[in-house]
């Protein structure tokens, strides 16, 4: 049997989550690395890093319908190395993996990912730039 | 059937607007590809001829579609830090995408250049994996039938 959950319980789950990027010493950030993402967010990071964006100084907005829409996204203007992104990890303030509070896969569509790219491959030097991020918790489960 | 599954989508950009590839970097590209072991040597060299193919014809006059994003203020800044308006999506004219069609790879054929290029450690070889992964991320916006979005588009 599959639990299901109001909107209101929604939502408020979504804001305690997303809300946790705010706690860290600055502002959240997203890391994106090369390769498979770990099994566990506690699991140290593994593959190359790509480069690091930065959350807005409040990261997310207040969830409506289970869905937290990330503020402006600070750009990572200078990519720290050349890779396909295979996943990304969001921390509290700097990317260290203490500070890990979720992660997924990062990809083309036709791999299936949590974060969409139309071109995954990434250039050192290059500017990554996360147009559009959102945080949805699911009806049931 | 269409080799593009995926058409440029106007909600979504690439990860990266990775840095405009000017000639001199082309020639130095083929002078690494060159002396790589294979098999990244002919993918390397596949991707240059497909470059060098894309290059010889003017970029596209078609009308751009602004990548959407759903913020108020957009996300892109200029040198000093204001926000800017996002780039543009400028798809190729069908002649182009007709005309470089044999040289574009498949989709399933750069992921799996991919994981060959993935190989070059970026510790010992840096030089040749920013290489192989520029020239790869050429392949990928051709896929896309649109004009590469570098970083001085933004």
């Amino acid at each position: 049997m599959t639990t299901k959950v109001s909107t209101n319980q929604r939502n408020a789950m979504c804001d305690a989550a997303v809300d946790r990027i705010d706690g860290g010493t600055g502002a959240g950030t997203i890391a994106i690395r090369t390769g498979t993402e770990p099994t566990n967010v506690s699991d140290a990071s593994s593959g190359t890093l790509l480069g690091t964006l930065t959350f807005s100084g409040t990261a997310f907005g207040a969830a409506s319908s289970g869905v937290a829409t990330a503020a402006s996204i600070t750009s990572d203007t200078d990519a720290d190395a050349s890779g396909d992104a295979g996943y990304f990890r969001c921390y509290q303030g700097a990317a260290a993996d203490t500070a890990a509070e979720w992660q997924g896969k990062a990809g083309e569509s036709g791999d299936s990912p949590e974060m969409t790219f139309d071109n995954k491959s990434i250039v050192a030097g290059g500017t990554i730039a996360i147009s559009s991020f959102t945080f949805t918790v699911p009806a049931s489960a | 059937m269409s080799r593009k599954a995926v058409k440029p989508d106007p909600t979504k950009g690439p990860a990266c607007f990775a840095p405009p590839l000017n000639e001199a970097e082309l020639a130095e590209y083929k002078s690494l590809a060159e002396s790589a072991e294979e098999p990244v040597r002919d993918a390397m060299a596949s991707l240059i001829t497909m470059v060098e193919k894309f290059r010889e014809t003017p970029e596209s006059k078609l009308p751009g579609v602004a990548l959407e994003t759903p913020y108020t203020q957009s996300p892109f800044r200029d040198g000093k830090g204001n926000p800017k308006a996002p780039p543009q999506i400028v798809p190729l004219e069908d002649s182009e995408v007709e005309r470089i069609w044999d040289y574009v790879p498949w989709g399933h054929e750069l992921n799996a250049m991919g994981q060959v290029f993935e190989q070059i450690p970026h510790e010992s070889k840096p030089e040749l994996r920013n290489a192989a992964f520029h020239l790869l991320w050429f392949g990928r916006e051709l896929l896309l039938d649109r004009e590469p979005m570098t970083n001085d588009k933004i």
